[in-house]
C-alpha cells in the first residue's frame, strides 16, 4: 500500500514537472525566436530533380525562417486541434468540416471590431476585445449543436460528408457576403485603428495563445480521465454496449461535438486577430484536413501527442519552406510515410 | 416457493415484428426476485430478440414488459440500465481499445454524477468518484476473477476472461436484475463450471438472473425455472425436471417422434 502510494505520488510529480517544463518553455520562446540558419547547399538538389523533372531547383540555399509568428500560429492550432479531439479522438465523431466554426468565431471577432462604431456616442455591444470572445465560442457552439442536433445520428462517414458539406457551405456564405457582414470575397481587413491596442506588439498574442492553448490541453488531460471523458470513449468504441451501460450515446455525442466549439470559438477569435484580417480562403477545406492531420498524426485521443502533432505539422511545413515548390512534396510523402510506419499516431495507443 | 415473492421482470404478452417476420409471439412470463431463470429454445427462437425488447434496444410491437411494476416499452436503453437492468451481449461487446478497468468504471456510469466543471476543476466529487469508483472495480474484478488484469487492454484478454469481463461491466451498475446472453458459449468444461459457480454467487448477493443458454447440462444445472421458445412462441414453462420430460420442447429441440416412432 505505502509502496504504491509512493509510485503514485512519484507519478504526480513527474507530471506536474512536465507541466512546468512545458510552461516555462513557452515563456522562454519569445526570446528565442526568431531563430534562422542558412545553409548554402549549392547545386545539391539540383541533380535529382533535373533527372527527375528535367529543370534546375533553383535552390541554392536552404534557410529555416521560424518567427514567433509560427509560435503563435502553431498554439492556435494546437486550441484547435484540442477541440477536434474531443469530437475524432474522444467520442469518435469524424468532423471534416471544423475550421466553419473556427471561421465563426474568426468573423464575429471581425465584424465586432469593424463593424461596430467606435466612436463613444454610437452604442457599443461590448467595450473591449476580450469581451467579444465569449461572444465568438457561443456563436460557434451554437451552430455546432444546432448543426449536431439534425446530424449526429449519423454514422462514421455519413457524418464525415455532412461536416464536409457545411464546411464548404460556410466558406461559400461567407465569400458571399453572408448578411451583408462577412465583406465578400475580400474578408474584413483589421487595419491598424481597428485592432486593438494590446496586439501592436506580437508578444501580447502569443503568450495569450501558448496560454490558452496550455489550458486547453490541460481541460482536455482532465476530461479524458473522467466519468464523461470514459462515457465518450465509450460511445466511440461501441454504441449498443454504451446505452446498456447507461450512457445516454446522443447526449454524449451532442457534448463532445458542441464543446469542440468552443475550442474552434476561441481559436477563431484569436486567429483573426493574428491574421489582423477575416479571409474566406483562410478557411478552406484544406484547413479542415490540417487539423484532421495534427490529431491523426498525433495520435487519436492522446493530448501531449496531438499538442506535439500540432507542432510537429506547423514547424516541418516551416522547415520545408526551403525547398520551395517541392515543399508539399516531400510533406505528402512524410505523412505517407508516417501513416505507413505509425498508422495509431506519434503518441497513439498501439493496438488494433 | 411457498412465501409470495415479488415479480422483478414480468413479460405480458409480448410480440414483436420486423416486418413480416414475428420474432416473438405472445410471450408471458414472470421472473421472481432472487430467482436464476434460463431462456432456451433451438437458433432463431427469437431468444435474443426478447433480451432486445426487455433491454430497449427494441419497442415492443405488442404487449409490454415490467420492470417492478413499471412499463419498459417507452424507455431508451439508457434509462433501462439505470433503472436497474443489466445485460451482457452474445457476441461480447466490450470496449475494445480500453483498458479492463476503464470498462468495468464506465459500467458505473449511472452511479455517479460528477460533470465536466468536477473533472475539470478536480472537485471533490470526482475525486471521490474515481477513487471509490476504481476500488469498487477492483473488487468486482476480483470477484469475477479478473485480478492483475486491470491495466490490460480488454481486446487483449483470453475469450473466457473477456466474458467474464463483460459480466463484471454489467455489475458495476449495481443491477437487480442480470440479463446474460448466453454466457457459456464458447468456454471450455472447466470455465463453464466456473461460470456457474459465478452465476450462483451474483444470486447470493441478491441478484436475479435471466439467462439464455444453449448448453442443456448447463442450463439444468443452474436455473430455478426454464422458459421455452419455439418460432417466437413460449412452448413451455417449468422447472428444469419437467422441462426435461415435456415432449412439446423434445419435439422443438429433436422433431418430431411420429415418424421415427421414439415419442
Amino acid at each position: 500500500m505505502t509502496a504504491e502510494g509512493g509510485i503514485v505520488k512519484r507519478r504526480k510529480l513527474g507530471k506536474a514537472a512536465a507541466w512546468l517544463g512545458v510552461i516555462l518553455f513557452l515563456a522562454w520562446l519569445p526570446s528565442f525566436l526568431p531563430f534562422s540558419v542558412e545553409w548554402n547547399i549549392g547545386s545539391w538538389l539540383d541533380p535529382i530533380w533535373l533527372r527527375l523533372f528535367g529543370h534546375s531547383s533553383g535552390i541554392e540555399t536552404y534557410r529555416i525562417d521560424i518567427g514567433l509568428h509560427h509560435a503563435t500560429l502553431a498554439a492556435l492550432f494546437v486550441i484547435m486541434a484540442m477541440g477536434l479531439n474531443l469530437s475524432i479522438g474522444f467520442a469518435g465523431l469524424l468532423d471534416l468540416g471544423f475550421i466553419a466554426f473556427v471561421a465563426i468565431g474568426a468573423y464575429i471577432m471581425a465584424i465586432e471590431l469593424t463593424r461596430v462604431p467606435l466612436n463613444s456616442d454610437s452604442v457599443r455591444v461590448f467595450s473591449a476585445w476580450w469581451a467579444v470572445i465569449p461572444l465568438c465560442i457561443f456563436g460557434a457552439v451554437l451552430v455546432r449543436v444546432a448543426l449536431g442536433a439534425t446530424c449526429l445520428r449519423l454514422r462514421g462517414d455519413y457524418l464525415a460528408i455532412v461536416t464536409l458539406g457545411f464546411g464548404e457551405i460556410t466558406r461559400v456564405a461567407l465569400k458571399n457576403d453572408l448578411f451583408g457582414l462577412t465583406g465578400g470575397p475580400d474578408g474584413i481587413f483589421l487595419s491598424p485603428r481597428v485592432m486593438p491596442e494590446f496586439f501592436s506588439d506580437p508578444e501580447p498574442l502569443y503568450y495569450l495563445a501558448a496560454a490558452l492553448a496550455l489550458l486547453s490541453c490541460f481541460t482536455l488531460y482532465r476530461w479524458k480521465n473522467s466519468r464523461a471523458g470514459r462515457a465518450w470513449e465509450a460511445v466511440r468504441e461501441d454504441e449498443v454496449a454504451a446505452a446498456a451501460c447507461g450512457i445516454n450515446v446522443f447526449r454524449a455525442k451532442i457534448w463532445a461535438y458542441g464543446l469542440g466549439g468552443v475550442f474552434a470559438g476561441l481559436a477563431g477569435a484569436l486567429y483573426a486577430l493574428h491574421n489582423t484580417t477575416a479571409h474566406p480562403t483562410d478557411y478552406d477545406f484544406i484547413e479542415s484536413v490540417k487539423v484532421v492531420v495534427m490529431v491523426v498524426l498525433g495520435g487519436m485521443g492522446s493530448i501531449a501527442g496531438v499538442a506535439f502533432g500540432s507542432v510537429v505539422f506547423i514547424l516541418l511545413l516551416e522547415v520545408l519552406r526551403g525547398l520551395a515548390h517541392y515543399r508539399m512534396l516531400i510533406f505528402g510523402a512524410t505523412l505517407v510515410a508516417l501513416m505507413v510506419f505509425r498508422p495509431q499516431g506519434l503518441a497513439g495507443r498501439a493496438g488494433k | 416457493m411457498t412465501e409470495a415473492r415479488e415479480v422483478v421482470l414480468s413479460v405480458q404478452n409480448l410480440t414483436r415484428r420486423f416486418g413480416g417476420l414475428v420474432a416473438v409471439a405472445e410471450v408471458s412470463f414472470d421472473v421472481l426476485a432472487g430467482e436464476i431463470v434460463a431462456l432456451i429454445g433451438p437458433n432463431g427462437a427469437g431468444k435474443t430478440t426478447l433480451f432486445n425488447v426487455v433491454t430497449g434496444v427494441y419497442q415492443p410491437s405488442e404487449g409490454d414488459v415490467f420492470y417492478l411494476d413499471e412499463s419498459l416499452a417507452d424507455l431508451q436503453p439508457h434509462e433501462i440500465c439505470r433503472r436497474g437492468i443489466a445485460r451482457t451481449f452474445q457476441n461480447i461487446r466490450l470496449f475494445n481499445g480500453m483498458t479492463v478497468l476503464e470498462n468495468v468504471m464506465i459500467g458505473r456510469h449511472t452511479r455517479t454524477g460528477a460533470g465536466l466543471h468536477d473533472a475539470l476543476f478536480g472537485l471533490r466529487r470526482h475525486r471521490h468518484e474515481e477513487k471509490d469508483g476504481r476500488e469498487r472495480a477492483r473488487h468486482l474484478l476480483e470477484f469475477v476473477g479478473l485480478t492483475g488484469q486491470e491495466a490490460t487492454i480488454a481486446s487483449d484478454l483470453p475469450y473466457g476472461h473477456q466474458r467474464r469481463l463483460e459480466i463484471a461491466r454489467a455489475l458495476a451498475s449495481e443491477p437487480k436484475l442480470l440479463l446474460l446472453d448466453e454466457p457459456a458459449a464458447g468456454l471450455t468444461p472447466a470455465e463453464k463450471t466456473e461460470l456457474k459457480e459465478l452465476i450462483e454467487a451474483i444470486r447470493g448477493h441478491g441478484i436475479t438472473v435471466l439467462l439464455i443458454e444453449h448448453d442443456m447440462k448447463f442450463v439444468m444445472g443452474i436455473s430455478d425455472r426454464v422458459v421455452v421458445l419455439d418460432y417466437g412462441r413460449k412452448i413451455a414453462e417449468g422447472i428444469p425436471e419437467e422441462i426435461r420430460r415435456n415432449p412439446a420442447v423434445i419435439e422443438a429441440y429433436l422433431g418430431t417422434g411420429a415418424e421415427t416412432g421414439v415419442a
